[in-house]
């Protein structure tokens, strides 16, 4: 019998919720490999926090819960510290599963913006993110995914890539949507010579003077595919490309789009 | 007597009267950009957008629906189309299903009645229309699904004859060309147990069709 090797099953919770006028932490949960770090925002803008996997990688069997909630009238912004990096599985591995669950209370607004996700040559990953936004609450969400080391060379052409996102408005499900690249990408149709999408979703009350906006910005990116739509009021654009060329195109529309920098820890 | 092929081929009919000749799923765009030029790049196209895009997901909701309607399970039936009318990645492509949907319902529970047409919503996906009316009036799932997604691809073929141009037999080559990529679809459709396991693999799709909503010179609705 082959030892099985010991996986990682981390999980983080934070809450934050309006106390005496102020955005605050009011829960915290974290367990390896997850943390959260707090850092000092800049003055006059919400809190942040900063998701981390102290592992620095993940792999085949791994399963990460994390959940993020913002009360009623809150406004917090959450990052991640690095490029999440999903390891090469062994063939008859598990994939390792991420859960995200992410709430915005009545009239909260939250920004919620992880860095990409590279899934190396061989890796297997099914993560699921599901956001409900209460009445008058806002989000802006930003995934992005890389397939294989595109900096090395390395192409993803075995492995699977599962990731699924909905969104809720009050428990009432708007927009769902699933990428699944099982090995080689598809010609025709697929991802032609791109190896990353990143995907920006934006839920709010009246969306269509955002909409233009985004479409004004998405309209000048160049080198990469980019385009934005809004579907049962949610917007979604998306910009596919080469790896470097899409973060880079992901950064300046979020940017422009939200009219501040990016948490720090994006330009480390 | 069995009906099921009469109203098979009145249903999945480009005759009958859902608007399909008015959407082309981002074929527009596709031929507008090159990527669609010729008979081949067509049936490569169309072969992706129904195995790893489009086809796939409403195939999976399909099957599901279909088994949902057939068991009279109409909680997990409605559960199944909520998600179908939210599994939509651009605004163009849920009108496209969206408008189906309800025409297709509108007429068919109006032309074929069936008493448990009145259990569900009338604002319904097309995938989830089409399997609800096959499923009440006992056409097999396998059989439906097939009709169904050759209704699919030989209305994007219909839109490419006319936008490439291409000759009315390349037409029909593109579409006999894919009869092994429909049929493996619905074998694709009918394993699925879990829509969980179901996603696209086609951003290229999803950027013609986002595309579309601005270009400049529009003959379809998407």
């Amino acid at each position: 019998m082959t030892p099985r090797m010991q996986r990682a099953s981390g999980e983080s919770r934070v809450t934050f919720a309006v106390r005496d006028g102020q955005t605050r932490l009011t829960d915290l949960y974290q367990r390896d490999p997850c943390r959260i770090l707090f850092p000092d925002p800049e003055p006059g803008e919400p809190p942040q926090a900063v998701l981390v996997t102290t592992s620095g990688g993940i792999a085949g069997g791994d399963t990460l819960k994390m959940a993020v909630e913002i009360g009623p009238g809150g406004h917090a912004v959450v990052a991640t510290q690095a490029a999440e990096k999903i390891y090469r599985a062994a063939t008859d591995s598990d994939p390792c599963i991420i859960d995200i669950a992410i709430e915005v209370g009545e009239g909260a607004i939250l920004d919620w913006l992880p860095q990409e996700t590279i899934v190396f040559q061989g890796s297997k990953l099914k993560r699921r993110t599901v956001a409900d936004v209460g009445a008058g609450g806002s989000l802006l969400a930003c995934e992005m995914v890389v397939l294989g080391r595109a900096a090395s060379g390395e192409r993803f052409t075995g492995g699977l890539l599962l990731d699924a996102w909905s969104v809720k408005r009050a428990g009432k499900l708007v927009w769902t949507d699933t990428l699944r690249v099982e090995g080689e990408t598809p010609l025709g149709a697929g991802f032609g010579t791109a190896s990353a999408l990143a995907t920006v979703i934006g839920v709010w009350d009246a969306p269509q003077p955002l909409l233009e906006k985004a479409r004004g910005l998405l309209e000048s990116a160049d080198k990469v595919r980019a385009g934005v739509t809004l579907v049962n009021g949610v917007m979604v654009a998306r910009l596919l490309g080469e790896a470097t060329e899409v973060r880079g195109a992901t950064i300046r529309f979020l940017t422009d789009f939200r009219g501040q920098r990016l948490p720090r820890v994006w330009h480390i | 007597m069995d009906r099921s092929l009469y109203r098979l081929l009145a249903w999945l009919s480009p005759a009958y009267p859902i608007g399909a000749f008015s959407y082309s799923h981002g074929v527009e765009t596709a031929v507008e950009e090159g990527f669609i030029k010729d008979r081949v790049s067509l049936v490569t196209w169309l072969e992706t957008v129904l195995g790893d895009g489009t086809g796939r997901v409403d195939g999976a909701l399909f099957a599901t629906a279909w088994r949902a309607a057939d068991a009279r399970d109409w909680p997990g039936f409605r559960e199944i189309a909520e998600r179908a009318a939210a599994w939509r990645g651009t605004s163009e492509m849920a009108l496209e299903s969206r408008q189906q949907g309800g025409s297709f319902l509108s007429i068919t529970r109006t032309a074929w009645p069936h008493p448990d047409f009145n259990e569900v919503e009338a604002d319904l996906a097309l995938p989830v229309a089409v399997a609800l009316a096959t499923a009440l009036h006992g056409i097999a799932l396998e059989t439906a699904l097939e009709a169904y997604l050759h209704a699919f691809m030989a209305n994007l073929i219909s839109a490419a004859v006319r936008t490439v141009p291409l000759g009315q037999t390349d037409g029909q080559l593109a579409l006999a060309a894919l009869e092994d990529a429909v049929r493996r679809a619905v074998q694709a459709a009918v394993a699925v147990t879990d829509l969980d396991d179901v996603g696209t693999a086609t951003p290229l799709l999803d950027w013609c069709s986002l595309h579309h909503e601005i270009q400049y010179t529009r003959l379809f609705r998407s």
